[in-house]
């Protein structure tokens, strides 16, 4: 009897400011992967610069790619499909991903497949041994978005809620900036809290005496600055009451997402779902509510090659791919666009 | 060399050609929006016109800019992707001198002044005379030097600069309305080869010469 042929999927990641390459085997799940942050080069600007993000991954994809490859001892001839994030991201840096992945596949001959960044995010867990099951609300907060999603199947989503303002995630740098944190001061925020005191100052909870499960986050920055401005002492103290208020606001919408949905299921993805006080605050949530919560393990919380991977993976192997030989991208895409597997 | 594929993305135009048997088929849009994008359907068209499969290359030549830094790094982005598949050779040339190549060749002249307009008032420029490329520059248009009166001046920064580089450069027979073909990189890649040059199998990259992209924070 001759083996059914796995299926490899190369996943490509290139929408911001990291350049990841993941590999997905059907039998095996997850063989490989690989990222090169570009935090560095944008450090000194105080914020992500489109074209050195685009300039960059020009100089990484392929090399990341070849060592990706050589780290699975596979080679081309046997990926069976490639994936590459189409949207939602900057333009320039998302060109440059699709135009190294589509033409590899068109020269192999072989299936490719833009996929959706946000869909990667939320999928992200499945690369995990202890797997969420359909259908699950998904909370995803990075430096980009903030929102819940009902998940009711791979590619049937109902966003329920999104940020009216800033991310939370772009609410924790630019708070971190006006402590003088650096950029990006997120992750440094978070450690700067563990000292700080949680009683010294109480911070509003934005919008969670209205009904909905929308969220704002420019006021609770705006609250940070004036409290700075006025006690320029406690630094640490500010830094413990911003996360306090920005976390037990993304719990008490997760909560009543779940209420509303109905759902048992929880599941929590972006650069923010890596922030510990988030996951022990939803923790003891899902705990005394009765649902389960699951995140992406640390590495795999910010952009990577591995959840691009994985979610060009459930498509390409269904069937699924870009018909059009057109190397097109789409900077701005609702995930409620796309189509069930 | 049996088979060449030639690529040009880097400006508002898009072409391709494929060299086989002594025979060039090409491809040429002009005027169509995102036309970069299309680049691998046209791939399609002349290999599908020719029988042969991107297996089949021999040597991938591409303008690697200056241009568009999007046009750039799609040709660029795309030459890569090929080259890996196949381990093909690249060969990479400046889009100033497929200009200028192009320009002697269909003007029948020796000496070409190319100049591209880079916008935000600055130019993409070099001297092509005879098959030598030199002076690849970023500046602006009333910094080109003196030249002497055999030259033509070629390009796009000649229809938006064309008084400042008239009165720059002393040059008064321009053609703005001159683009890159990628036809024209095959006759570029052969000479190379004949010449004894190398080729390339190191990762193509652009070239910018615009490299002050960004201003840093004041921290």
């Amino acid at each position: 009897m001759t083996p059914i042929k796995p299926f490899i999927t190369l996943g490509v990641e290139s929408s911001c400011d990291e350049t990841g390459i993941g590999l997905y085997h059907s039998e095996k799940g997850l063989i490989g992967h690989q990222l090169f942050s570009q935090v560095e080069i944008h450090s000194e600007y105080g914020g992500v610069v489109p074209e050195l993000a685009s300039r960059d991954h020009i100089q990484r994809a392929l090399p990341l790619i070849k060592a990706v490859l050589a780290d699975a001892h596979l080679t081309l001839r046997d990926i069976s499909g490639i994936a590459y994030t189409a949207g939602p991201g900057l333009a320039g840096a998302l060109l440059v991903g699709s135009a190294v992945a589509k033409s590899l596949a068109w020269s192999l001959k072989i299936p490719s497949l833009g996929v959706h960044h946000m869909e990667g995010h939320l999928l992200a867990p499945l690369l995990e041994k202890e797997v969420p099951s359909f259908p699950f609300v998904a909370l995803l907060v990075s430096g980009g978005h903030t929102m819940l999603i009902d998940v009711k199947a791979i590619g049937e989503y109902e966003i329920l809620g999104e940020s009216l303002d800033d991310a939370v995630g772009e609410a924790f740098d630019k708070t971190a900036k006006i402590l003088g944190l650096g950029y990006p001061g997120g992750p440094a925020l978070a450690q700067l809290a563990q000292q700080g005191s949680p009683d010294a100052f109480k911070f509003p909870r934005p919008m969670i005496d209205r009904p909905g499960l929308d969220f704002s986050f420019s006021g609770l920055k705006t609250f940070a600055r004036n409290t700075f401005a006025k006690h320029p002492g406690q630094k640490a103290d500010i830094a413990k009451a911003f996360e306090v208020a920005a976390t037990s606001t993304l719990m008490i919408k997760c909560r009543r997402a779940l209420e509303q949905t109905k759902r048992t299921t929880l599941v929590v993805a972006g650069g923010v779902s890596a922030n510990l006080s988030l996951r022990q605050e939803l923790d003891a949530m899902g705990l005394k509510h009765g649902a389960q919560v699951f995140y992406p393990r640390q590495e795999f919380c910010t952009d990577n090659g591995a959840m691009i991977a994985l979610a060009g993976h459930f498509r390409l192997s269904k069937g699924q791919s870009t018909a059009s030989g057109e190397i097109a991208i789409q900077p701005r895409w609702s995930l409620e666009e796309l189509e069930p597997v | 060399m049996k088979n060449i594929l030639a690529i040009d993305t880097c400006t508002e135009v898009c072409s391709v050609s494929l060299y086989s048997q002594s025979n060039k088929t090409s491809r040429y849009l002009k005027d169509v929006p995102k036309s970069s994008g299309l680049i691998l359907p046209l791939c399609d068209e002349v290999l599908d016109e020719t029988g042969l499969n991107v297996s089949d290359i021999d040597l991938i030549v591409y303008t690697k800019g200056p241009g568009a830094f999007t046009g750039v790094r799609m040709c660029v982005s795309v030459v890569q992707g090929m080259s890996l598949a196949f381990d093909i050779p690249t060969l990479g040339i400046s889009t100033l001198e497929l200009v200028g190549y192009g320009a002697s060749k269909k003007y029948q002249v020796n000496k070409v002044a190319v100049v591209l307009d880079a916008r935000m008032n600055e130019v993409y420029w070099g001297l092509y005379n005879q098959g030598v490329f030199t002076n690849e520059t970023l500046s602006k248009p009333n910094e080109l030097p003196q030249l002497d009166s055999d030259h033509i001046g070629v390009g796009t920064g000649w229809g938006a600069y064309e008084q400042e580089l008239t009165d720059a450069t002393g040059v008064d027979t321009c053609h703005a309305d001159f683009y890159p073909k990628a036809e024209n990189l095959i006759d570029l890649a052969l000479a190379h080869i004949k010449s004894g040059g190398s080729l390339d199998g190191n990762l193509p990259l652009p070239t910018y010469l615009r490299n002050n992209v960004a201003k840093k924070s004041l921290k």
